[in-house]
């Protein structure tokens, strides 16, 4: 129960943010709601009600089934590969070095850029061209150019792979603030058992750093499914809509295809959606926390 | 004498015009307009600078969106707030929802409207009444390396049959025939359909819309041809979806390209690059040799709000953009052709030829996009999506067609 006192001094302060979270994000979220249910183009001052009928075109969307499963298969990938190099990474961090406070910032730098400048900048890494970085540095090997952006399934590794480079270095210090808080006498106590290096990293550090895992897994998860600067700039979701992701298509159905009604109730499903996953990752996560701790 | 006469009527004939111009700043109220910009600051900046010197009572607060989407999304925004600007620029993509919504003002009584041409003025006509001001159009079409083709005994060709064998010597010569944008090589399709059938039909678009027409009518043989003389050969290369604007300029001005399809902006972009070779323009061609449409567009134009509460001075500013001298300034900004009447195109020489003909109504301009009125963006989109698709050999051309026909039936919610 709140206390009146504290109440006074900070209700400014909670009356301030509940405002703000309300205008900013609750509207927001009723607003689209109510769109999906009418055929609102963007641009009328009025719209029809539809009822289901947004829902219903929707899931016979290839598109929308393309970029669903665009959007899982990032953030899986994504998870998969960051969590490791980032635990990696933060060991590093925490290390005592000379450069220790260089390689800390050069790695966090990666995060601190716009993410539609690191998208141009990945196109012309990878640019097909014998303009694009990448294939001129192979050719000086005598490498053919490969179609980095264009062939299979080389796109999407693309764009994981950019995605990765911009946040390994930022979620690395996650895990070393997580790190940082671990008693040395953990340590001390596995050095005079006689613990080999694995065997504290594998008993000692990694159950130490579960609840990071949950909090940076959550974090993976929730920016790649919400991903839409990256793709934009670097691939534009192409070639054709390999590399197209949800908050995408959502965006390309209500401004380009001026359709605001069927793309709010892409956002209400991709929300659902978005809600769902975090709360089964967060249960598990906070289950394997209790089973290794 | 005579010169001494011709220098006085000269001096009337300007002070007259001088006064009549401080007459009308005289006349309109002082006030703020609220102007929402397709093109920056920086290049506007010399047109914005002469009309806060002749009209100094009218502030311009600017503000700019980059084309396309961001513009769409910001003009979008603004309508659904109810906060759309005094002046504001309307486009193929979003004129048809601007002016059936009654955002746009009627402009056609305005000075600035009555010396448009004929194509520049009905772009964006609805109704007999005229809604926008686009006082330039885009012509394009290939820019070629002059050495290159000196080199290889090469013409501009003048016919479809003569550009796939130009096409074919590049390429056994190492050259990349074609660059493009991964977003917009689709567009080498267009001489033939554009000659050989669109120039018999010049409303094909408005049918397949109203569904007299589809787009296996006209689009499906030329998309066959396309794929059959150009993808298949491998002249328009699978990595083309996914060359960006960067690499587009690059790769043709390090003379990599033999050939880039683009217009006037575009080759300002090359120049700025310093290519070290001659660089010569050719239409798009037809199956003939008679060019009788280019690909281009009239250019987006300055409409006025409904709702403002400046009409008079809203119309001023657009009037002075369509002064002869301004609108030659606002030429300067994006290097297109005028399309007003009695006034001359300053244009690259490169493209002087091109220019005289539309100028002179010898020829038409296309873009898909710009003919299928409220379905442009998604059509385009499809397009985009289609055309990579079967560029990496994922669909055939029958499927192609089909999507683009599914899809234009998905947005007329059919």
């Amino acid at each position: 129960m709140l206390n009146s006192r504290f109440f006074k001094k900070f209700a400014p302060f909670m009356i301030g943010a509940f405002v703000l979270y309300t205008a900013l994000l609750i509207v927001p979220i009723l607003l689209s709601f109510a769109y999906s249910f009418t055929n609102w183009d963007g641009y009328s001052r009025n719209a029809d009600f539809v009822g289901l009928k947004n829902y219903m075109k929707i899931f016979r969307s290839a598109p929308m089934l393309a970029a669903l499963k665009n959007s899982f298969i990032f953030c899986f990938f994504n998870v998969l590969v960051i969590t490791p190099l980032a635990v990696a990474l933060s060991l590093v961090f925490n290390a005592n070095f000379k450069a220790r406070n260089f390689v800390r910032s050069a790695f966090f730098f990666t995060s601190v850029p716009s993410v539609l400048i690191i998208g141009y900048i990945f196109q012309l890494f990878f640019g097909p061209t014998e303009n694009g970085v990448l294939n001129a540095l192979l050719g000086k090997i005598g490498v053919d150019p490969i179609r980095w952006l264009s062939a299979g399934i080389l796109p999407m590794v693309s764009v994981i792979a950019a995605n990765v480079w911009r946040l390994t270095g930022w979620h690395a210090c996650i895990y070393l603030a997580r790190l940082q808080g671990i008693s040395e006498e953990y340590y001390e106590a596995a050095k005079i058992d006689g613990a080999s290096r694995w065997n504290v990293f594998r008993y000692i550090t990694l159950p130490l750093l579960a609840p990071a895992v949950t909090i940076s897994t959550m974090l993976i998860i929730i920016d790649g499914l919400k991903i839409y600067a990256l793709p934009y700039s670097f691939t534009g979701g192409g070639p054709g809509y390999k590399t197209t992701f949800m908050t995408q298509l959502i965006i390309k159905t209500g401004i380009g295809e001026k359709k605001v009604g069927r793309s709010s109730a892409m956002a209400v499903v991709f929300f659902v959606i978005i809600m769902v996953v975090s709360l089964i990752q967060l249960y598990f996560s906070r289950k394997r926390e209790d089973e290794i701790c | 004498m005579k010169k001494k006469v011709l220098a006085l009527l000269t001096m009337a004939a300007v002070a007259a015009g001088a006064t009549g111009a401080v007459q009308a700043a005289e006349e309109l109220e002082d006030c703020k307009l609220t102007f929402l910009s397709w093109y920056p600051e920086e290049k506007y900046q010399p047109i914005l600078d002469a009309f806060a010197k002749e009209y100094p009572g009218i502030e311009i607060e600017f503000q700019y969106a980059a084309p396309v989407a961001d513009y769409l999304e910001k003009m979008q925004v603004l309508t659904s707030t109810g906060e759309v600007p005094d002046i504001f620029y309307i486009a193929a993509e979003n004129k048809t929802e601007m002016i059936e919504n009654g955002y746009c003002a009627d402009i056609s009584g305005t000075e600035a409207v009555s010396k448009l041409v004929d194509a520049n003025k009905s772009t964006y006509e609805a109704d007999g009444k005229y809604y926008g001001f686009a006082p330039t159009t885009w012509v394009g079409g290939y820019f070629y390396n002059k050495d290159i083709f000196s080199e290889l005994n090469l013409e501009a060709p003048a016919t479809w049959e003569e550009f796939v064998n130009v096409c074919k010597v590049l390429q056994e010569n190492d050259t990349r025939p074609i660059i493009e944008r991964g977003e917009w090589f689709w567009d080498s399709f267009l001489g033939p359909f554009m000659n050989d059938y669109l120039a018999g039909d010049m409303d094909y678009h408005k049918e397949v819309l109203e569904g007299s027409k589809t787009f296996a009518d006209g689009w499906g043989p030329y998309i066959q041809k396309w794929y059959e003389d150009l993808i298949v050969p491998g002249y328009v290369g699978e990595d083309l979806v996914s060359v960006s604007s960067q690499e587009f300029f690059s790769e043709f001005a390090t003379g990599h390209a033999g050939l880039l399809a683009g217009h006037a902006g575009h080759l300002l972009e090359v120049q700025k690059l310093e290519p070290e070779f001659e660089i010569g323009f050719f239409p798009m061609p037809g199956t003939e040799a008679d060019v009788k449409v280019v690909y281009g567009a009239v250019d987006c134009a300055v409409a006025i709000s409904s709702s403002t509460e400046h009409q008079k001075e809203a119309e001023a500013f657009l009037n002075f953009i369509a002064r002869d001298d301004m609108v030659q300034l606002y030429q300067d900004m994006n290097g297109y052709v005028i399309g007003m009447e009695g006034i001359e195109s300053d244009v690259d020489p490169i493209l002087e030829d091109v220019a005289r003909r539309y100028s002179n109504g010898e020829i038409g301009v296309y873009i898909p996009q710009g003919n299928w009125d409220a379905y442009g963006t998604g059509l385009q989109q499809q397009l985009i999506a289609s055309s990579q698709e079967l560029l990496l050999g994922d669909i055939d051309c029958d499927t192609f067609i089909q999507n683009m026909q599914d899809k234009l039936a998905e947005l007329k919610d059919e």
